[in-house]
C-alpha cells in the first residue's frame, strides 16, 4: 500500500531570502571532482561561521584527508601524510597548486546555499525543472533540493567550468542553533 | 612475534566477508556515524567494498584494476591496482602482513585475557605516512574493529560484524561492469 501513501510531494520551492539569512551553518556530504587529468571523490564536511570556514575532505577508509581553514584574508591547507601546513592569502591558488583543481570558496559559500555570490554579476539561466545560473565563468545548477533547518536548501549541486566538473551531494545541513 | 601472530590471525583464510559500520571520531572524540555497508575480500588483492548508507558507493578490485562507482556523483573511475601503494586497511583485510611489516612497526599492546587481542601499527617512516596509527581488535580469531588515525588527527573506526571466513563467493563478485551510458574515467594512477 506504500504506493497509495506516496502522493507526489509538492515540489520544494527555493526561497533565496531564507537561504540568505543562514550565516552560520555546516553541510555534510560528498564531493566528486572530475577534470582532464584526474577524478576524485571524497566525504565533505564544510563549516561556515560568517566569513570563517573550515572544510574537511576524507577519502574512503579515512584516507586522503585534507583540511582547509580560512578567513577572508588568509587560508591554511593541510593534507594527511604531508607534514607542512600550506598558507596563502586566498584558497584558490593554493588549491590549484596542491590539488590540481580549485573551487572559488568565496563564491561557493553562497552557491552551496543555492545563491549567486553578491560580489559579481550573474546570469540567471533556468528555473524549471532545475534552477541554474552562470557566475565567474562557472555554470551552477541544482538538480535536487531538500528541506533542512526549517528552510529549503540544495541537496545536490553540479558546478562546471571548462573541463572541470564538481558535484556536491549534501546529506545533512545543520544551522547555528544545532551546531 | 606480533607479526607472526597477526599473520596467523589474518592469513589463515583465502577470503572473508563482513558487514561494516564506519564511524568518524572528530577531535573531541564523539562518534558521528559515517557510513555502513558490506565487503568481500579475497587474496591476493581482490575485494568488493559496498557502502549502502548514507550514500551508495562501490569499490571493486579484480586484482588488476580498482573501480570506484559513485552513482550519486555520476562517476566511475578505474585505477590500476598496484599492490604497493595499496591502502593499509585493504592490506590488513587481505592478510598481506609481510608487506605491512615493511611499512609499519607492528606491536601487541595488551596481554590477551579472555581471547581479546589488540595490535597497533605505527608507520616506520612517520614523516609522510597517511596514517599515524592503526589499531586492530581481535575477539578470538575474528577481527572486530579497525581504528585509524591520520596526520590531521582525524580518526575513523571500522566496526565489523557477521565476519565470515572463506564464504561462498558468487560468480563475478570481483568483476565490475560499468552501468549503461556511464562514462568511465581511466586514471593511469601514479
Amino acid at each position: 500500500c506504500s504506493q497509495l501513501r506516496q502522493q507526489p510531494e509538492a515540489p520544494l520551492v527555493f526561497d533565496a531570502r531564507q537561504a540568505q539569512a543562514l550565516q552560520q551553518w555546516s553541510a555534510e556530504g560528498r564531493i566528486g571532482i572530475r577534470w582532464s587529468q584526474d577524478s576524485q571523490s571524497a566525504n565533505l564536511y564544510w563549516h561556515q561561521a560568517d566569513a570563517q570556514y573550515r572544510i574537511r575532505l576524507t577519502g574512503p577508509l579515512g584516507q586522503g584527508g585534507l583540511r582547509i581553514d580560512g578567513t577572508p584574508n588568509s587560508v591554511s591547507l593541510k593534507r594527511s601524510g604531508d607534514n607542512t601546513v600550506h598558507h596563502a592569502a586566498t584558497p584558490e591558488a593554493l588549491m590549484q597548486e596542491l590539488l590540481g583543481w580549485h573551487l572559488p570558496l568565496t563564491q561557493a559559500r553562497y552557491w552551496i546555499r543555492g545563491l549567486p555570490a553578491p560580489d559579481s554579476r550573474f546570469e540567471q539561466l533556468t528555473e524549471q525543472p532545475v534552477r541554474s545560473f552562470k557566475q565567474a565563468g562557472w555554470h551552477i545548477e541544482y538538480p535536487r533540493l531538500t528541506r533542512a533547518a526549517g528552510r529549503v536548501l540544495p541537496a545536490k549541486l553540479r558546478l562546471r567550468r571548462d573541463d572541470l566538473r564538481i558535484i556536491v551531494i549534501i546529506n545533512e545541513w545543520a544551522t547555528r542553533t544545532e551546531l | 612475534s606480533p607479526v607472526t601472530e597477526l599473520d596467523a590471525l589474518l592469513s589463515g583464510h583465502e577470503a572473508a566477508r563482513a558487514n561494516f559500520t564506519q564511524f568518524a571520531l572528530n577531535s573531541d572524540g564523539n562518534r558521528a556515524e559515517d557510513s555502513s555497508g558490506h565487503f568481500v575480500v579475497a587474496r591476493p588483492n581482490r575485494f568488493r567494498w559496498v557502502t549502502e548508507t548514507p550514500f551508495v558507493q562501490e569499490i571493486v578490485s579484480d586484482g588488476d584494476f580498482i573501480w570506484i562507482h559513485d552513482p550519486d556523483l555520476e562517476q566511475v573511475t578505474r585505477k590500476p591496482a598496484n599492490g604497493q601503494n595499496n591502502s593499509a586497511p585493504a592490506m590488513i583485510l587481505n592478510g598481506q602482513i609481510e608487506q605491512l611489516s615493511e611499512r609499519f612497526d607492528i606491536a601487541r599492546i595488551n596481554a590477551s585475557e579472555n581471547g581479546v587481542a589488540l595490535y597497533e601499527l605505527k608507520p616506520l617512516d612517520a614523516e609522510n605516512a597517511t596514517f599515524t596509527r592503526i589499531r586492530l581488535l581481535f575477539e578470538g580469531e575474528r577481527i572486530s574493529e579497525l581504528s585509524m588515525e591520520d596526520s590531521l588527527g582525524q580518526r575513523s573506526m571500522l566496526v565489523l560484524d557477521d565476519l565470515e571466513y572463506d564464504p561462498e563467493l558468487e560468480e563475478g563478485v570481483f568483476a565490475f561492469i560499468p552501468p549503461e551510458g556511464a562514462d568511465v574515467i581511466l586514471d593511469p594512477g601514479q
